[in-house]
């Protein structure tokens, strides 16, 4: 019995330590969303998201469901090194492997439109920059992904854009109504995404919507 | 002690039991007698057709060479149900005087799932994107609406389709479901020529109400 308790006691405080060690949790229960970042890396705050641009803007959103366009009720960014900043911009194309997530409400133009293989372009506008004659590359094959009333995909890119060239892996969920989206890409330059594919693997994973789907 | 094996009744109680199965099966044969019930348990789906109505299953349109060509397909599942005596499963999709109602159950291709959105299920049995695209004048006749049940969505349409020869308009309904896998797709149409979608536009409605599609659409 007393043994016993001890291996209880034992196993307990290693889960414990297992918890509060290795990972941030970053996402919000008010969107149901949450993805696990290493422990060394920073969250940015809402401070540091308005310096970035990033920050969700109120009334801009409200604009937007008035004229029935879509608009982002939710971003979070993290990153191995605050290095991504560079001169108070976002450098996705760096050496240090970022994690940006977004929860986007649609709009009936979107809601109507959108697919699987539409989510691929909710970060990034990958069909645009495709377009306009830059190189988009699938690392990989899609994952179908389906959670009860969430679908979504899996996907890798190496993506040459106007600014530069990135290595992303994005992971995306849409509900059933089709009128909101969750995702997630966790990305740097290419050689940087290679030798850190196990991290940015581990990321993507974590990635889970706890928002009910339908 | 004598134990009985368990559902097992003996007695009054199992005369009981009759009487009130009988009252259950009397009630159930009622519901029947007012239309035709077209179901299918494999593939979770269930309609109502008017009793007068004749009625195609799966293994008569199997063999009807007019009716499969109609499909670049196989469904999983067909159905067909006329509001006639003199039609044949060929008719379907087409501007007759009198109602139809066709109801399928096919996968979706991989280029398909990944391609499909709300709007592109009003094309999944009959592409009203490339009749347009032909030139043909489509018109919708009620907004288009969102359907929502847990895993499963879709939407429920109308179109008045005007091709040439102009005797060739085709009005009808449809329900389209797709499930959370996107590789699925459960769809009734219902329809005839506009005039004769307007006469019996309550019967019609009546069908496109009755359907039911009782998968869950997830993968739980």
């Amino acid at each position: 019995m007393t043994f016993a308790a001890a291996a209880l006691g034992a196993g307990l405080a290693s889960l414990l330590a297992g918890c509060s060690t290795s990972v941030n949790y970053v996402g919000t229960s008010s969107h149901g969303v949450f993805f696990k970042v290493p422990k060394t890396w920073d969250v940015f705050d809402a401070t540091a998201l308005k310096t970035l641009g990033l920050a969700v803007n109120a009334a801009a959103n409200t604009q937007a469901a008035d004229s029935g366009t879509s608009y982002t009720v939710y971003t979070s960014l993290a990153a191995s090194s605050r290095r991504v900043v560079v001169k108070g911009s976002l450098n996705l194309f760096g050496a240090n492997p970022w994690a940006l997530a977004n929860v986007v409400s649609f709009g009936p133009s979107d809601q109507s439109s959108m697919s699987l293989e539409g989510l691929n372009d909710l970060l990034f506008p990958l069909d645009t920059w495709q377009q306009d004659g830059l190189s988009v590359q699938q690392i990989g094959s899609t994952t179908l992904l389906v959670k009860g009333a969430l679908r979504g995909s899996r996907v890798a890119f190496e993506a040459e854009t106007p600014s530069g060239v990135l290595a992303f892996e994005q992971v995306a969920y849409i509900n059933s109504p089709t009128d909101k989206a969750w995702d997630l890409a966790v990305g740097c330059s290419m050689n940087c995404f290679l030798a850190h594919r196990r991290v940015i693997d581990g990321i993507v994973k974590s990635f889970t919507v706890t928002a009910g789907g339908s | 002690m004598k134990m009985a094996p368990v559902g097992a009744v003996t007695g009054r109680r199992s005369r009981l039991l009759g009487v009130v199965a009988a009252l259950v099966m009397g009630a159930a044969l009622t519901a029947c007698s007012d239309g035709h019930v077209v179901s299918s348990e494999s593939q979770q789906l269930y309609l109502k057709v008017p009793s007068n109505w004749t009625v195609f299953n799966e293994h008569e349109l199997s063999k009807d060479g007019a009716f499969s060509s109609l499909f670049t397909s196989a469904p999983i599942f067909a159905a067909i149900a006329f509001g006639t005596k003199h039609a044949r499963p060929g008719d379907a999709f087409t501007p007759t005087r009198y109602p139809w109602a066709i109801v399928v159950v096919r996968p979706l291709s991989a280029a398909e799932q990944s391609q499909m959105s709300l709007n592109g299920l009003r094309d999944v049995l009959f592409n009203v994107d490339t009749l347009q695209t032909e030139g043909a004048n489509v018109n919708s006749l009620t907004s288009p609406s969102l359907l929502v049940k847990g895993s499963l969505h879709g939407t429920l349409v109308a179109y008045e389709i005007q091709g040439s020869p102009a005797s060739s308009a085709l009005a009808y309904e449809q329900e389209t479901w797709v499930n959370s896998a996107t590789n699925k797709v459960w769809a009734l149409m219902a329809g005839c020529s506009p005039s004769c979608f307007q006469a019996q536009q309550p019967v019609i409605n009546r069908i496109v109400q009755s359907f039911l599609v009782t998968d869950r659409g997830g993968n739980d």
